[in-house]
């Protein structure tokens, strides 16, 4: 646990873009909000571990997400259920009902359209506002916290000594 | 370009989509032998288990290898089983929660076969029928009538134990008679007391001495009558008693004996309607295992979809989970096998059975699901017609028809009853048979008649019973039988009526009406024999009780007159005498 909080720690104050951070975060979300064994959630992956997205604030974000998807499930399903039931997308989705893919990536199930759309319009968002809490700790914040008599207990914990090995390692495989 | 992708990663979710990719090839038929036996179990609501599955990818089709579904009545047996089963599926409609089956072919299908362990079946699919052991009742199966040793024998019979009774008192009382008789004073004494009485008034005494001699002499010969008057009357109290009482007894004799031959007749005599349930019990077990397999189809099938039904619309309204909504401007439903190919073992038939459109939302395509019997053999008969179809609309109600005909089908060896008291085979007979049954919310109604010529039983068995009923089954050639079928789709309830329980009940009333007047006759006999013993001592000896009652009545009556006599007749007379002779000493006034 301390490792997990350490490593989220490290990336923060590490030179990593913040838009790694940020779509990290988004991505897990999406993937948090929709159910686990979907088509997309598998291409999400392939986004995550091919290109720089941060996979530590990535799978806080899940986790997170993933719990808070339990309470929104009506809110998913309902919806789903308008959208599916809408008779102006009829056609839509009849025309989708044709394409093997749309049918694999279950578009007719009201909680996984729902989540997905649900999950789709707060990327963005999430996207910006996480980058912009990223950017802001790291220009105002951190250095008022590394200032605090607290930072100075929490240096001489075992905490700590794991957050700078991590870093030690980290700067190693750079160097 | 090297910056943007992280090839660590990259490599990583290669090495995951093969390792998901190792998985599903490793473990993808088990994974679908779970999901498919839990789905089967939930639409048996019993116990569903799939030895083996296959899979084949081009194209898409499943083969099942021993498929056992528990019968949720009978725990310990499958109401279905098949040896193997192929489906070739529509893959795509997978995905879309749709199960499309272009052709199911099954094979060594069997029902009603014995489990290795029970099942576990849903708690409110508990049984509520209880089998009906008839060959156990064949065999317990009774009605050989008592012997006529066994009656005299018997606890209810009477008038031996009265006879006996009366016997001893009889006895007894010819004892005590015997002895009053003695003391009884004959005829002679009787004469000699008039002749003694007689003789002193002969004697004419005159004079006052010899009338106080008379006198005294007539007191003491009264003395002695009484004594011997008093013995009489013992006499006859004795014998008045004792004649009465032999009399009783021998009336209660006659009423025990006229009981007794009641009882008997009672006893021999059978209820003709005490047959009428033969039929049942020979035939009930065979041909309900044939309407069961008449059935099978809906018995089988129609509980399925139905609960399948249940189960699919039970599902839409879940919002925690969702819920597929079909675009399929086709509307094909969301379980449907278009074309079924089912080979059936059913004892001893081997049954090819084909059906079309099996699925429980009929409205969507508007067809019924239909069946009917392609081909079949092990047996040999002329035709044999078999379809039927079964329809469930959207709120879930079934309905549906089916007929059949069959015409000369030669049966052989067909055990109707085993047991070491009583075995009973049909060896050899033709069967023609049709029927038809309807099916209207869930509710059979049904007639099926079975016509048998030429038939021939074969029954053996150590009870009294069989050879009763392999006498009265021997002269049997025709006959029909009718069976209802009525009750809910799960449990089907037969009744079973035939002209067989009229031909059985002559043959075996005949029989029993003939041993039963035997019987009754020997009966009769020999309680005749027994009491005519006894009254043939009784009855004369009676005779002579009654006379010398009659005869002790007599002298006791002669001892009463006897005792009347006085001597004032002739004191009065002499007291005359001599008044007259004084009369006339003074002058005749």
């Amino acid at each position: 646990m301390l490792g997990v909080l350490a490593k989220l720690l490290k990336a923060l104050n590490s030179e990593t873009s913040a838009w790694a951070l940020a779509t990290g975060i988004a991505l897990g979300m999406v993937v948090g909000f929709t159910p686990l064994w979907s088509v997309h959630n598998l291409f999400i992956l392939f986004v995550v571990l091919a290109f720089r997205v941060n996979v530590s604030f990535f799978l806080l974000s899940f986790t997170l997400a993933s719990g808070l998807a339990y309470l929104l499930d009506p809110a998913f399903n309902y919806v789903g259920e308008y959208l599916l039931t809408s008779q102006s997308l009829l056609g839509l989705w009849q025309s989708l009902y044709e394409v093997p893919l749309a049918r694999i990536m279950q578009f007719n199930h009201t909680i996984s359209l729902g989540s997905l759309v649900i999950a789709l319009i707060l990327f963005i968002p999430v996207l910006l506002i996480a980058r912009f809490i990223v950017n802001n700790y790291r220009s105002h914040i951190q250095a008022r916290i590394a200032r605090l008599p607290l930072v100075n207990v929490i240096k001489g914990t075992r905490f700590w000594a794991i957050y700078q090995k991590i870093s030690a390692v980290k700067v190693g495989g750079q160097s | 370009m090297k910056k943007v992708i992280r090839w660590p990663g990259l490599l990583t979710f290669v090495a995951l989509l093969l390792a998901l990719a190792l998985f599903v090839s490793l473990f993808l038929d088990s994974l679908v032998r779970f999901g498919l036996s839990s789905a089967l179990s939930r639409m048996n609501n019993a116990e569903v288990n799939i030895a083996q599955v296959e899979l084949q990818w081009s194209p898409f089709a499943v083969q099942l290898q021993e498929l056992e579904m528990t019968d949720p009545d009978v725990p310990t047996h499958n109401r279905f089983f098949a040896e193997n089963l192929q489906a070739q599926v529509r893959f795509l409609e997978l995905f879309i929660g749709k199960v499309h089956i272009e052709t199911l072919t099954a094979e060594g299908i069997q029902l009603g076969t014995e489990r290795k362990t029970e099942g576990w079946v849903k708690a409110n699919e508990t049984a509520e029928r209880e089998p009906v052991p008839l060959r156990e009742r064949l065999a317990e199966y009774n009605i050989e009538l008592p012997t006529a040793e066994s009656f005299l024998a018997g606890a209810d019979i009477q008038t031996p134990g009265l006879l006996t009774e009366a016997e001893e008192k009889f006895q007894q009382r010819r004892a005590e008679f015997e002895l009053a008789r003695h003391e009884l004073p004959s005829k002679e004494v009787l004469e000699e007391y008039k002749t003694r009485i007689e003789a002193i008034i002969d004697a004419k005494p005159k004079k006052p001495r010899e009338l106080l001699a008379a006198r005294e002499a007539l007191k003491e010969i009264k003395a002695d009558i009484r004594t011997d008057k008093a013995k009489v009357e013992a006499f006859l109290q004795v014998s008045e008693n004792m004649v009465a009482a032999t009399e009783q007894d021998v009336a209660t004799l006659r009423t025990s004996y006229q009981e007794d031959i009641e009882k008997a007749q009672a006893l021999f005599q059978r209820d003709p309607e005490s047959l009428t349930a033969l039929s049942g019990i020979l035939f009930g077990e065979t041909v309900e295992q044939w309407a069961h397999y008449g059935l099978v189809a809906m018995d089988v099938l129609a509980p399925l979809l139905k609960n399948a039904h249940g189960e699919n619309e039970a599902q839409k309204y879940n919002r925690w989970t969702g819920r597929y909504i079909d675009f399929d401007t086709q509307s094909s439903p969301t379980f449907w096998i278009k074309e079924a190919k089912l080979s059936m073992q059913l004892e001893p038939l081997e049954l090819a059975l084909s059906m079309q459109n099996v699925t429980w939302q009929h409205e969507r395509i508007n067809t019924a699901t239909t069946y009917n019997v392609v081909a079949a053999s092990g047996e040999s008969w002329d035709t044999f017609n078999f379809n039927g179809e079964l329809f469930i609309n959207n709120q879930g109600q079934v309905r549906g028809e089916q007929m059949w005909q069959l015409q000369g089908a030669q049966l052989q060896n067909l055990a109707l009853s085993g047991s070491s008291a009583l075995g009973v085979e049909l060896s050899h007979a033709y069967v023609n048979s049709r029927g038809s049954l309807t099916l209207n919310a869930g509710q059979f109604d049904g007639q099926s008649e079975f016509q048998f010529a030429q038939a021939n039983f074969h029954v053996d068995g150590s009870s009294g019973f069989a050879s009763y009923l392999g006498e009265a089954l021997s002269s049997i050639e025709a006959f029909g039988l009718d069976l209802g079928i009525r009750g809910e789709l799960t449990q089907p309830r037969f009744s079973l009526h035939s002209d067989l329980d009229r031909q059985l009940g002559a043959q075996i009333n005949a029989r029993l009406k003939s041993e039963a007047d035997a019987r009754l006759q020997h009966v009769k006999e020999s309680l005749t024999a027994q009491s005519e013993g006894v009254l043939a001592d009784i009855g004369p000896w009676l005779e002579q009780a009654q006379a010398l009652q009659a005869e002790g009545k007599s002298i006791n009556e002669a001892f009463t007159e006897l005792l009347e006599t006085e001597l004032e007749s002739l004191i009065d007379t002499e007291r005359d005498r001599l008044l007259e002779r004084l009369k006339g000493k003074l002058g005749g006034n």
